[in-house]
């Protein structure tokens, strides 16, 4: 056991992807756990200690936003007056709390959302922050992290037959499966307008399963003579793809089912059919969406900046709530609004710099109050006055609200201890 | 519809095989050049061996000029382009021009590998388990092919080897191997996994002269422990110092270097004790310091070009914000370095929790054993005491052959690239080496290793001549029932690096080392000499400089040269651009196939990896890759399509997909499907899409 525990190699790494392969997309033939049961899962979520806690498990879906570059606080979710105010005025909504003037429509939704205005970490470096946003661990040469979706798939199980577990819209999979199997990988697509990368609909035609019916022929006599964990990896990929080109799930990935009112109130651009794409997924049962919105590292030139990105933001995060809510959706599916640090109180009518000290996200649905201001910052909005919460507190919160246990230790191939959110707290209190 | 989206030939394809084309008349040349003896006998032997055993290659044309006589007319017609493509050239392997000879005599070579041959005998004896069965020559053929040269072997390189009766065949052709422009690119791409080689980290400058200076190192054949000591005490900038780029692969985190220094380097299981006492190995975080104390006065910190810029621009009336980028390059790529701060030195940290030092004093640097009787071994015979040369004295130790675990170590990681597996894993931790399968075994392999200087390709035609590795493969092993004894290696799934580089044999035999990355020349505009560098010196320089001059920076400044010494880029095709890996940006793009593939992100060391997943089979199906070995110029395929009959056809993709011919049962099948419409081309598809072709036996 301890020989597997230190081990960080090709074989104990197969083992580990072993132990993980029930809780993963498609692999159901592979034997059962050898030795150990130490990462057998899906876990029994009702053995958890927290499950009796407020909010647990009430997020069937998260969908999870990503602003890379820094999102300024203080110019979005947590208006200032006096020096550290921006180019935008504050605005009241009628949840009694204020946004800025960059967000309209947002204001319109801020009763069924909850902002987290206490956020701090310490990794001001945009590479950094946003590895330590996704996976709630500070970056190392010697092991990588899981995003939250792999970790809820490890413990919850797959959250489709044929469809993967994880999504990735606007970027590549940049390890969301950290040192869990590749089959954890979020499954990504880099333009909502195109879907599924080499997906092209005739891949699924008679023709490309009669070569395949050629191909597993002429293959036998190999498979028979090796009849090796991997090899079976493989013959099952292959199944699960032509499964996955032939389901009718695959019409989720296609957004011209929608109306053109809809696309046009999320926004005509990737975020904003980003986000129009991550619902259709949601409704057919991917749990964790994660989509990317670039472009918001603003040193210069922030509130021309702030009116064209902003409004990219709030036309989709506002359709996306309003549309979930419509829909019935948004009381099982957890909306997080995620960057990498904050932005300095500091304005010299340009831009501002790099604040990871105090910044802001919001959770909207999932069991989280509606309406709801958690935390609060100082005057200037340069630190947390009221409940700070870190980047592991964020992942803990989501978590819990996920059903997944967090004191549980999983083991990751290099011998070392890891759990959700770095063993930190979650906050109840903004749960219902 | 679909069908001719993915096998309509492309003009573009057409210009590849012709950009491919001199490579060949490169390795006719090669043969009467060469002055290696062992490769030109081998070759000469082939060379008469040729006709009677290779019919299908009289319609291919083992001349030239024959072959594109009968081809031209229809060619003509096709594409005008195409028309000076001849029929295809015979495919073998290239020696590199400048390959250095072998040292050892081959019958040195088969007394050291009949000893490795023995240890594992007698480990597999006592554990009452018998060795597997030789490989076919099939099976032998396509393995050391990929495990030497990084690829499959070409139809013809199959059809030679399977007609050569030499009784000494297998050795001859693993020297052939080892002295391979091959080679070198097979090397280079388990050398940068290892390192985590990326074109740049952070915002510092290209690592291009580090990359360069690498494949020099695999070119010279240099012994490893002289190129580990090298890395160690490079000092200097990037741009005219290569071997700088292992210290500034962490820039401002000599810590984390530190830490994988030693793990890659010796196996210490060091990880954890950089924060804390390791919970389970023997290192206690005040040995991680000591260690760390050694690199005290090392600077690596990364440049803010930015800010260099910024100054420049606030300072000077030459300079405004527009040249913000250029200066910032400018600046990168001369700042880059390995920088000495004689005051500089390690402090334990602020918190530090232990009592056998306090946060923030000094640390004396001292160099840990893992044994109480290393400190006897040569290796610990070193002044420590030196504060001007305290990085020397670590390097000296670490590469010192008689260094209780830098030998094994490298063997070990050699063993695991070409068994599968190490003969002790994780090869990350040789803390305790009665862990491994084989102790005898290891202890003698990290012998071998002193034997040989630390000689990398001697040490691999060793493994490569043992009947151990000439075995037949098991299948993953469950290491939970005991060790693995190596009754024969492993069955494994090609690299990414492999799979592409066997694709562009498919695509353009053994051409596909005719493009070489040559990235340090075209840096040459930006680089500032002179040792300590000023605000004002890049000033000048900026002043000096050519739009032009930046396009070596570019990311896709990927600045080729021939192996016959021209500058010409490799052709491109859907994008792609069809050079091998290690002549490839570093790491590709996540969307490339050798990043769905598994070619690590080189983010951690031996990271790549072999699983499989649902984007990447969409790829496999789907993906452009399958556009470039299913184009009808395609070499493998347009050989094929030159046999006269269909069986031939058949035969001859059997060959250059799988490296053996089908069997009757497989022959008849494909024969069937072509009867019911399956065409050619989609043969391509179907082999491809075979777990025999991507996995090695």
């Amino acid at each position: 056991m301890s020989h597997q525990m230190n081990a960080k190699d090709s074989v104990s790494r197969r083992a580990f992807v072993e132990r993980c392969a029930r809780a993963a997309f498609g692999l159901s033939i592979l034997p059962l756990v050898k030795g150990s049961a130490a990462l057998a899962a899906p876990q029994n979520a009702a053995a958890n200690s927290n499950a009796a806690l407020p909010g647990f498990g009430r997020a069937k879906n998260i969908i999870w936003l990503r602003l890379s570059g820094g999102l300024s606080h203080i110019d979005t979710f947590d208006p200032k007056t006096g020096e550290a105010q921006g180019p935008a005025k504050a605005v009241g909504t009628k949840a009694g709390f204020q946004l800025t003037e960059f967000l309209p429509k947002t204001v319109g939704v801020a009763d069924k959302i909850c902002v987290i205005r206490s956020m701090t970490a310490k990794v001001g470096v945009h590479a950094q922050a946003a590895y330590l946003m996704r996976t709630a661990y500070e970056q190392r040469g010697t092991v990588v992290h899981p995003a939250m979706g792999a970790w809820c798939q490890h413990y919850l199980g797959p959250s489709h037959q044929t469809l993967p577990s994880s999504v990735c819209i606007n970027q590549p999979s940049r390890h969301g499966n950290g040192f869990f199997p590749a089959t954890y990988s979020p499954l990504p697509i880099l333009d909502p307008e195109e879907g599924l990368q080499n997906s092209a609909a005739a891949s699924g035609s008679e023709r490309t399963a009669a070569r395949l019916s050629l191909a597993n022929e002429l293959d036998q006599d190999f498979r028979q003579h090796f009849p090796d964990e991997n090899v079976k990896a493989y013959n099952d990929f292959y199944d699960n793809t032509l499964r996955l080109m032939r389901s009718s799930e695959l019409k989720a990935f296609d957004l011209s089912n929608e109306t053109e009112k809809l696309r046009d109130d999320y926004g005509r651009n990737k975020f904003g059919q980003g986000c129009l794409l991550a619902r259709r997924l949601v409704q057919v049962g991917v749990r964790f969406i994660e989509v990317e919105s670039g472009g918001w590292d603003m040193h210069d030139d922030l509130e021309d900046r702030m009116t064209d990105k902003g409004n990219e933001f709030d036309s989709a995060f506002a359709a996306l709530v309003a549309d979930l809510d419509a829909q019935g959706l948004l009381d099982t599916t957890l909306v997080a609004v995620t960057t990498e640090f904050g932005r300095k109180p500091n304005f010299d009518g340009g831009g501002r710099g790099h604040h990871p000290i105090c910044f802001s996200t919001v959770l909207a649905g999932g069991g989280v109050k509606r309406g709801h201001v958690h935390g609060a910052s100082n005057a200037t909005g340069y630190e947390p006055a009221d409940k700070p919460m870190t980047i592991g507190s964020f992942h803990a919160t989501i978590g819990h609200a996920a059903g997944l246990p967090l004191t549980k230790e999983v083991v990751s191939p290099s011998g070392r201890p890891f759990t959700v959110g770095n063993k930190a707290q979650p906050a109840l209190e903004v749960f219902a | 519809m679909k069908k001719q989206l993915l096998f309509r030939p492309l003009l573009v394809l057409s210009a590849f095989l012709l950009c491919f084309g001199p490579a060949q008349a490169q390795n006719r040349k090669n043969k009467v050049t060469n002055r290696v003896m062992q490769a030109q006998r081998r070759q000469r032997m082939q060379e008469m061996q040729r006709p009677q055993a290779q019919p299908q290659n009289q319609a291919g044309g083992n001349r030239r000029g024959n072959g594109s006589k009968n081809r031209r007319g229809r060619r003509d017609e096709a594409t005008p382009t195409s028309a000076r493509i001849s029929a295809p050239v015979k495919q073998v392997l290239t020696v590199a021009p400048d390959a250095l000879p072998l040292v050892q005599s081959t019958l040195k070579v088969a007394d050291a590998a009949a000893k490795i041959d023995a240890l594992v005998l007698e480990r597999l004896g006592e554990a009452k388990q018998k060795p597997n069965a030789l490989t076919s020559d099939e099976q032998f053929l396509r393995r050391v092919y990929l495990d030497a040269a990084g690829r499959i072997p070409t139809r013809d390189e199959v059809t030679d080897f399977l007609s050569n009766s030499a009784p000494d065949k297998r050795a001859q052709i693993i020297d052939a191997l080892l002295l391979s422009q091959d080679y070198r690119s097979q090397s280079f791409n388990w050398l940068a996994d290892m390192l985590r080689v990326k074109d740049r980290i952070n915002k510092g400058g290209p690592t291009f002269t580090y990359q360069e200076w690498l494949k020099e190192r695999i070119t010279k054949n240099s012994p490893w422990n002289e190129t580990v000591y090298k890395m160690m005490t490079a000092e200097g900038r990037l741009i005219t110092n290569g071997a700088a780029g292992y210290l500034l692969r962490d820039p401002g985190m000599p810590l984390d270097n530190l830490s994988g220094t030693l793990t890659t380097f010796l196996g210490a299981n060091v990880a954890c004790a950089q924060c804390h006492d390791h919970p389970l190995a023997p290192w206690t975080q005040k040995q991680f310091y000591e260690m760390a104390a050694f690199f005290g006065d090392v600077d690596t910190s990364v440049v803010k070009g930015n800010g260099i810029a910024k100054r420049i621009i606030k300072q000077s009336d030459s300079f405004d914000e527009k040249d913000k980028k250029m200066l910032v390059a400018l600046a990168t790529v001369n700042a880059s370095a390995v920088k000495i701060v004689p005051r500089k030195k390690l402090a334990f940290p602020k918190d530090y929790k232990y009592d056998n030092a306090k946060p923030g004093e000094l640390v004396h640097p001292a160099l840990f054993t893992w044994d109480e009787s290393d400190k006897k071994s040569a290796a610990y015979n070193v002044d420590t005491n030196d504060p001007d040369k305290r990085r020397q004295a670590f390097a000296t130790w670490l590469t010192n052959p008689d260094n209780p675990r830098f030998a094994v170590a490298i063997a070990n990681r050699l063993w695991q690239k070409n068994f599968g597996l190490a003969v002790q894993e994780p090869i990350s931790d040789l803390d305790d080496l009665n862990k491994a399968s084989n102790p005898q075994l290891l202890v003698h392999l990290g012998a071998e290793m002193k034997r040989l200087n630390f000689d990398l390709r001697e040490f691999q035609r060793v493994l490569f001549n043992s009947k151990t590795y000439q075995r037949q493969a098991n299948i993953t092993p469950d290491l939970s029932k005991g060790p693995y004894l190596f009754p024969g290696p492993l069955l494994r799934r090609m690299t990414a690096e492999q799979a592409w580089d066997s694709v562009l044999t498919l695509a353009a035999g053994s051409g596909l080392n005719y493009y070489q990355l040559k990235r340090v020349e075209a840096l040459q505009p930006l680089v500032i000499a002179g040792d300590e560098l000023s605000l004002k010196m890049i000033e000048d320089k900026a002043k000096s400089l050519k739009p032009q001059d930046l396009k070596g920076l570019g990311p896709n400044a990927l600045n080729y040269e021939t192996i016959d010494g021209k500058k010409a880029p490799p052709p491109r095709f859907v994008g792609m651009i069809l050079a091998r890996a290690s002549e490839l940006e570093q790491p590709s793009k996540e969307s490339h196939f050798l990043r769905m593939f598994g070619e690590s992100d080189r983010e951690i060391a031996d990271d790549s990896s072999r699983e499989g997943g649902i984007p990447q089979v969409l790829m496999l199906m789907n993906g452009d890759v399958q556009r470039v070995i299913g184009n009808s110029d395609a070499l493998a395929l347009k050989s094929a399509a030159l046999q006269p009959t269909k069986e031939r056809q058949i035969e001859s993709l059997y060959l250059s997909f799988l490296g053996r011919m089908p069997n009757a049962s497989e022959k008849t099948k494909v024969l069937n499907a072509l009867t019911q419409g399956l065409e050619l081309p989609e043969l391509t598809w179907v082999l491809f899409n075979t777990r025999e072709f991507i996995f090695v036996q």
